[in-house]
């Protein structure tokens, strides 16, 4: 397992580099000009250079990217062109915040999709596996900024329980955590549904009855344990469309994330801030798909890696 | 134009005064906001209340600052931070006058020397006495070559200064410039390095942690969210009424609506325009309107065909009915604009008469006077040749959604099938000076530039944003049109200087590069607790003379 880990890791820094260059590329080839923009329309020529040559943006790419890796190897992303912050500082902010509201998210689709999953498959056919079925469906078919716009409605303004926007708190992560849960929330009670009336067909089961085992025991001893491996895939993959989708609910929300400085980043032709923002949000990939991996292992005994 | 729109104009355009255009109001059925605004100012129902001091008020924008140093950041979300923590050497006011701030005088003492002289008392945030060492620190950190900052990208005709002594600055320019003082007023010019600060926590966390000579001082900010400012006792104008200012951003506009109403904040900057009538309906709030600095325009690149065609251009200019976008798209909230430069920028003469009437006929004459013949899809058509163009706009506060449409039903009824193209705003300005814009919806005001090279900008053939290429079609024209432009830029004397700006704009109109369109309205509102609340043609958003009600 630990050789498997490290080999993972490893493979990880080709990985990285290739990213830094293709969005170096992509640079070179994106209309518009960082320092054209910061300066304005009817800046000078002499100035536009002067900050381009400051930037270092006007560099040949040969010298750029050595340079870049040179000092992100070092913790050092460059300063943002937008704040002139270190753009590690900036994604140290941001990022705990995203996670948190990804996480946060996360943890409303298991609590959710998980029981629903569990209940529509052991009463299979029946009004509740429909009624499940449907409320899943909604789920996944309303557009997470809607959901959204309802809550703050309903529960902030409405009814007081939350605040609007821009409160710092805990209580202030409640509406946004559930909003970007309940689509996620949709999707693991499919998966759940499926992978438990897979798993409750199987024979073994069909002998655990026979041996006289209590129903909760058949279902959640053994089917739910069993039925958990492609439930954890989702869900890890879950994790990092969620790290990846925060921007509409930060945005509405008025949440300080990864995901609305990475947009304004895009749209100021901020290229270190965009730079370090999508490699951490790889690097945040590559460790959520390896740690399900670890888990596998932990769930299921007879997976081991080479 | 309509006798309503004309008061309205007259009005703004400081023609006739208050007392006149109530009375022209009444008679032609001008209804006036239940705020008292209508451009310019907007004041409380309760002013005529004594101000309380103290108190604290909250205030919801549509984005948060990037940095607190206008050295590193022009964005508007910042540009309201700098409005309340530092000072600009002179200080433009709705009407456009140009008033002593920081710079007590000014006189231009040769023809490319201007000579401030300094308020005396003044001092920064941090106890430091304000000379003008402090402006030789704070200009050569701006114009530094190896770092300029993001004011040098607007003030273009600075060399370099001098400092005379503690309280006479002298700043140099590369010609002569007689509006190097209105270039000053824009909140990007504040006067904000201070030079003690910087050195003590770095240039990098200087935006976190500024020192200004302004009416609050910064408090604290959690980047991202709350903002904090703080009253500065010590303020050489006097203390502000409010003890705290918060920022808080909320990008998302039902959000911040919804937060005004539930009480969470108190004064919402930017509401969205179909909101306007319920609030003003409701007497917990008050709706402040401004017609800002800003015109909205439409540049036409002479170097395309059909736009090459001087009727195809006049053509556009007769078919647009502005009434319909502002009634539509605006919702009634903005004016349209008679010339590029808005009532109360420099530059704008309200003696001319260059605006485009809707003229539909006078359109369609033009084109047909051209050879343009309507075909069997209602396009006209010449040598084979549609009578098409692509017009480039980004939506936004200044081109909202609907304008570009309006537009395009407007040109399609004179036979011109316009094809829209929205896009990013910096994909259309980086390919605008290369002349692959035909058409481009743009936009110009004080927050953006300044005063005096805004005819520069938009009409010479170097300037930031000619981009009309009338020297492809037409060298001469353009050679004649430089001189003027030039002529105006070195003309000191003031009424010689508007003759000459005035030439610029029937130039214009004969010429039809750029087409005005509108200016637009800014609109914030504020729970019926604050008052002095005060929207600035020029987009500024002081609070020094706000106050609340005592709990």
């Amino acid at each position: 397992m630990l050789r498997y880990i490290a080999r993972r890791v490893i493979l990880t820094v080709p990985m990285l580099i290739g990213m830094t260059i293709c969005l170096f590329v992509v640079f070179q080839f994106t209309p518009g000009n960082p320092a054209e923009i910061a300066l304005g329309e009817i800046a000078t020529r002499e100035t536009i250079e002067q900050l381009s040559s400051a930037w270092g943006i006007d560099d040949p790419l040969y010298i750029q990217i050595p340079r870049f890796i040179f000092n992100a190897v070092q913790g050092d992303f460059g300063l943002s062109f937008m704040t002139q912050r270190p753009v590690a500082d900036d994604i140290a902010r941001t990022f705990p915040n995203t996670m948190l509201l990804a996480l946060s998210g996360l943890v409303v689709a298991t609590l959710i999709g998980l029981p629903l999953g569990v209940l529509a498959a052991t009463k299979q056919g029946t009004i509740v596996d429909t009624i499940s079925m449907v409320i899943a469906l909604l789920g996944m078919s309303v557009p997470v900024f809607v959901t959204a716009m309802l809550f703050i409605y309903v529960f902030a303004f409405r009814l007081g329980w939350f605040p609007v926007a821009g409160e710092p708190g805990l209580r202030s992560l409640v509406l946004p955590a559930v909003a970007l849960g309940l689509p996620s929330a949709a999707e693991v009670a499919r998966m759940t549904r499926s992978s438990m009336l897979d798993q409750l067909s199987q024979d073994y089961l069909r002998t655990a009855r026979a041996k006289g085992l209590r129903p909760a025991q058949v279902v959640y001893g053994h089917a739910f344990r069993n039925a958990l491996i492609p439930i954890v895939t989702l869900l890890g993959l879950r994790l990092g469309h969620l790290l990846a989708g925060t921007v509409v609910v930060e945005t509405i929300f008025s949440w300080p994330g990864l995901g609305s400085l990475i947009l304004d980043a895009v749209l100021f032709r901020d290229y270190p801030l965009i730079r370090g923002g999508v490699l951490f949000i790889a690097l945040v990939f590559v460790a959520v798909n390896l740690l399900v991996d670890v888990l596998y292992g932990l769930i299921d005994p007879r997976i081991r890696y080479a | 134009m309509d006798a309503r729109l004309q008061a309205i104009n007259d009005f703004l355009g400081r023609r006739i005064d208050r007392r006149e255009f109530m009375a022209k109001a009444a008679a032609l059925g001008i209804v006036i906001p239940a705020s008292g605004a209508f451009g310019g100012v907007a004041r409380s129902a309760r002013a005529q209340d004594a101000p309380v001091a103290g108190g604290r008020i909250v205030i919801a924008t549509k984005e948060s600052p990037n940095s607190m140093d206008n050295h590193v950041d022009s964005a508007p979300a910042s540009g309201v931070i700098y409005d309340n923590i530092y000072d600009q050497l002179a200080v433009i006011h709705p009407d456009g006058s140009i008033n002593p701030g920081l710079a007590a005088s000014w006189e231009n003492i040769e023809p490319t020397r201007w000579r401030l002289t300094l308020r005396q008392g003044v001092t920064w945030h941090n106890g430091d006495p304000f000379t003008a060492n402090d402006l030789k620190y704070h200009f050569d950190r701006i114009f530094d070559p190896d770092d300029p900052g993001r004011p040098a990208g607007l003030l273009a005709p600075y060399q370099s200064n001098e400092v005379v002594d503690d309280y006479t600055f002298d700043i140099i320019t590369k010609t002569p410039y007689p509006l190097l003082i209105n270039d000053l007023t824009p909140r990007w010019q504040s006067i904000s390095s201070n030079q003690t600060q910087i050195e003590a926590v770095g240039v990098t966390a200087y935006g976190e942690h500024p020192i200004g000579t302004g009416p609050f001082k910064f408090k604290s900010w959690e980047i991202g969210g709350s903002l904090i400012l703080e009253a500065n006792d010590d303020y050489w104008d006097g203390r502000p009424f409010l003890d705290e200012v918060e920022f808080r951003a909320i990008p998302e506009d039902s959000s911040r609506l919804l937060a005004l109403e539930s009480g969470e904040v108190d004064f919402i900057y930017v509401v969205p325009r179909f909101e306007v009538p319920r609030l003003q309906d409701d007497d917990n709030y008050r709706v402040l309107e401004a017609v800002t600095f800003v015109t909205s325009y439409i540049t036409i690149n002479c170097q395309t065909p059909p736009l090459n065609d001087l009727n195809v251009r006049q053509a556009i200019g007769y078919a647009i009915k502005k009434e319909d976008i502002i009634a539509v798209a605006f919702e009634g909230q903005a004016l349209v604009a008679d010339q590029l430069i808005a009532p109360g920028v420099s530059g704008y003469n309200a003696d001319l008469e260059t605006a485009w009437p809707y003229d539909p006929e006078q359109a369609m004459a033009l084109l047909e006077e051209s050879g343009w013949v309507v075909g069997g899809d209602g396009i006209r058509e010449k040598d084979g040749a549609k009578l098409t163009a692509d017009f480039h706009f980004s939506v936004g506060s200044r081109w909202p959604d609907g304008v570009a449409e309006i537009i395009q039903n407007n040109l399609r009824d004179i036979g011109f099938d316009l094809v829209l193209m929205e896009r990013e705003s910096s994909v259309i300005s980086a390919e605008l000076p290369e002349g692959l814009i035909p058409l481009n919806g743009g936009a110009t005001g004080l927050g953006t530039g300044n005063f005096g090279q805004l005819n520069f900008e938009h009409f010479h053939s170097t300037g930031g944003r000619s981009y009309c290429f009338l020297w492809t079609v037409d060298p001469e024209a353009q050679a004649e049109l430089d001189a003027i432009v030039e002529a105006a830029t070195v003309e000191f004397d003031e009424a010689k200087r508007l003759e000459l700006w005035g030439q610029v704009q029937e130039f214009n109109r004969a010429q039809a590069l750029k087409i005005p369109m509108y200016h637009p309205k800014e609109l914030a509102a504020t729970t019926t607790e604050v008052h002095d609340t005060y929207l600035h043609p020029g987009e500024y958003l002081r609070m020094k003379k706000v106050w609340v009600s005592p709990e």
